[in-house]
């Protein structure tokens, strides 16, 4: 039996699903070979609907704010023992997305790419900022939507052991997801997000982690996909 | 005074100078409260400064371990320890980023070290031969989970072997199982220590075994953790076993006939008991005396009732004497809430006397008790219930609402009334086992 301490550690950092903020992870990439949109399919509502496998760009920085915001004339956010563990920001227009500034350290041209990739008239990009643990990964393996909520669930996984990072330190990630369908900003009035104590890999296929064996797989590499900070 | 004394009063609470000073500034920054109204009921206050003066960072153990009537050989210990020891040695000194970049990974399987260290320690002070059993296997379990994880990076260690090494273990533990005779000659001892033969076979052939796959390679030092410990189990119980014969007389026979006539017994009377509860109350008040009667009651409704839902003969006799206790401690709570005695206490002093209370009846039942080693393993869930309460405590700082407390006040109700409830269903329980 793991001792109580160690195994409260490892469920208590992350359950069995965390609400928001509660828990984080580093985030990792996600393929376009297994996408599986559904949305708006027939059982599903207008404007709602889930894919398990979208388009994304995600990046990671050791960094005391928030690398990635939205420009309102008041500069990069500061530090503050206040700021949320998780934010999210839905980009809804070409003068939205004009707004999205990122930090010198942070790759700008994936992120300038993935927004102009993006047509606005039938996608929204979806922010997510999360504080998470060095020495995890995150994955997506779904992200939904309807009229007035959007929610992601992630799979979380330790990083390989031959990947250096300092245990209990924290980076940021941020993620750009790409829904392909059109979410008004103004009509989102809640954020969910859970993530699971495993990763999604039964869920989806193709998401990347430990091997079996010990062994590590190559993560992604995904053209859209940018692993940033201290692993750049 | 004891807690069967009433606490509810009319009394003012005993104010300290700390704790008036204190609210007098609350008051101050209200600016419309009276000191003057601070006096018993819900809105009362204990200043924690005056409660029963427990250390925070005591590694709190509950004041009646668990043991079991047999020797423990020190050859078997041992063993044990040097198996920690050679287990230990497999890790590189130091194990740092060099051998683990990953921090996280490498905390765990250092944690698991020293961890298994500090086991070895804890078993050299254990109060009982059982107790340093259990300290030996959690020393064990570490290591091997230490050892199995690094064995991942240094010679490619794969889950597969740990598995079939489990799978062997487990099926070891079940010929055992099923091989094992009830010998015995008193058979209060023998269902004591069958008891514990039957748990230990039970958890080593436990195939419930669900590794996270949060990393690969701390998957496999579970799988190393799990079969190390099946292996723990099923030694510890063939060691009880043999140690136990081997102090048994020349003549001695089966016990099992005795030992599965009381349990029927038993939990039969447990039965009829549990068909005449009393019935829940229909208030919705959340009290200390409310919180000890439900979950007493949610337990004498949900122990077990029937010989086949036992692990075995000699668990079910010593599970019905721990519910035959928790039902003999209902009926003193029901008196009690009855009598209006269980009132939340409004002051320091009352809380420390009904801790004192708890305490002073778990010694009171240790040493009154014919069987006191039957009656020990009821005396040590109260002394859980004791150990939680002190936890509790530690927990609070300042001047805080009396409710704060309900929940170690009632843990401590919970304890004295199951010390108290202890020897008689011992009594019962022998009679049962004696044929009387």
């Amino acid at each position: 039996m793991v001792p109580s301490t160690r195994r409260t550690l490892l469920h208590s950092v992350c359950g069995l699903a965390t609400v928001l903020a509660g828990c984080s992870g580093v985030f990792e990439s996600s393929g376009e070979s297994t996408r599986t949109t559904s949305k708006n399919n027939d059982s599903s509502a207008p404007g709602t609907g889930s894919v398990s496998d979208p388009d994304t760009v995600v990046t990671r920085v050791d960094a005391d704010r928030r690398p990635v915001w939205l420009d309102d004339g008041d500069g990069r956010p500061t530090e503050s023992p206040h700021t949320r563990r998780l934010e999210s920001e839905v980009i809804d227009t070409t003068s939205k997305a004009d707004r999205v500034t990122a930090a010198e350290d942070v790759d700008r041209s994936l992120i300038r790419t993935f927004l102009d990739e993006t047509d606005f008239d039938t996608e929204t990009v979806y922010v997510q900022t999360v504080m998470i643990e060095e020495c995890f990964r995150l994955t997506l393996c779904q992200i939904r939507w309807t009229a007035d909520n959007i929610t992601t669930d992630y799979g979380r996984v330790s990083r390989p052991y031959d990947e250096p990072c300092t245990a209990d330190k924290e980076v940021y990630a941020v993620w750009l997801i790409r829904i392909p369908d059109t979410v008004n900003a103004d009509d989102i009035s809640s954020y969910s997000s859970s993530i699971g104590g495993n990763s999604c890999e039964r869920q989806r296929v193709g998401a990347e982690g430990e091997s079996g064996d010990g062994s590590e797989a190559a993560p992604s590499s995904d053209r859209r996909t940018q692993i940033g900070g201290e692993q750049a | 005074m004891t807690d069967e004394a009433s606490e509810t009063g009319g009394k003012s609470p005993r104010l300290t100078r700390r704790g008036v000073l204190a609210l007098a500034g609350t008051s101050a920054i209200a600016g419309c409260s009276s000191i003057d109204s601070l006096g018993g009921g819900s809105k009362a206050t204990i200043n924690t400064y005056n409660l029963p003066d427990i250390s925070r960072d005591e590694e709190r153990e509950s004041p009646v371990p668990p043991s079991v009537p047999v020797t423990i050989t020190s050859g078997h210990f041992d063993a044990t320890r040097e198996r920690v020891r050679s287990l230990l040695a497999t890790l590189p000194t130091p194990l740092g980023p060099e051998e683990i970049p990953n921090g996280h990974i490498r905390k765990h399987l250092t944690d698991a070290a020293s961890d298994a260290t500090q086991g070895l320690g804890d078993a050299r002070t254990a109060r009982t031969g059982l107790m340093a059993l259990r300290s030996l296997r959690r020393a064990r379990e570490n290591a091997r989970y230490a050892a199995a994880g690094w064995g991942v990076v240094d010679r490619g260690l794969t889950a597969a072997p740990l598995r079939d090494e489990y799978n062997r273990t487990v099926s070891g533990a079940r010929e055992t199982r099923q091989e094992h005779e009830y010998v015995g000659a008193d058979p209060v001892r023998a269902a004591l220590v069958h008891a514990r033969i039957e748990a230990g076979l039970e958890r080593a052939t436990d195939t419930d075994v669900r590794p996270r796959e949060e990393s690969a390679l701390l998957s496999v030092a579970e799988w190393g953790e799990t079969a190390e410990a099946a292996q723990v189990y099923l030694s510890d119980a063939r060691h009880i076993r043999a140690q136990f014969t081997a102090s048994l007389p020349p003549d001695a026979g089966s016990v099992r006939q005795p030992l599965t006539a009381a349990a029927k017994a038993l939990l039969a009377d447990i039965r009829d008991q549990q068909s005449t509860l009393a019935p829940e109350p229909n208030t919705d008040d959340r009290t200390p005396g409310r919180m000890v009667f439900d979950e007493l009651r949610r337990e004498a409704q949900s122990g077990i009732s029937r010989l086949a839902y036992a692990i075995g003969p000699a668990s079910a006799v010593v599970d019905a004497n721990s519910q035959l206790a928790r039902l003999r401690a209902l009926d003193r709570i029901q008196t009690r809430r009855e009598a209006e005695e269980l009132a939340r206490p409004s002051d320091a002093k009352t809380v420390r006397d009904i801790r004192q209370t708890a305490y002073d009846a778990l010694t009171a039942a240790l040493e009154s008790s014919s069987r006191s080693a039957l009656a020990r393993t009821v005396l040590v869930d109260a002394g859980h219930k004791v150990m939680a309460a002190d936890r509790e405590l530690t927990h609070h700082q300042g001047e805080i609402a009396a409710s704060t407390l309900d929940r170690s006040v009632a843990d401590y109700w919970y304890a004295t009334a199951l010390a108290r409830s202890a020897s008689a269903a011992t009594q019962q329980t022998v009679q049962a086992l004696e044929g009387d």
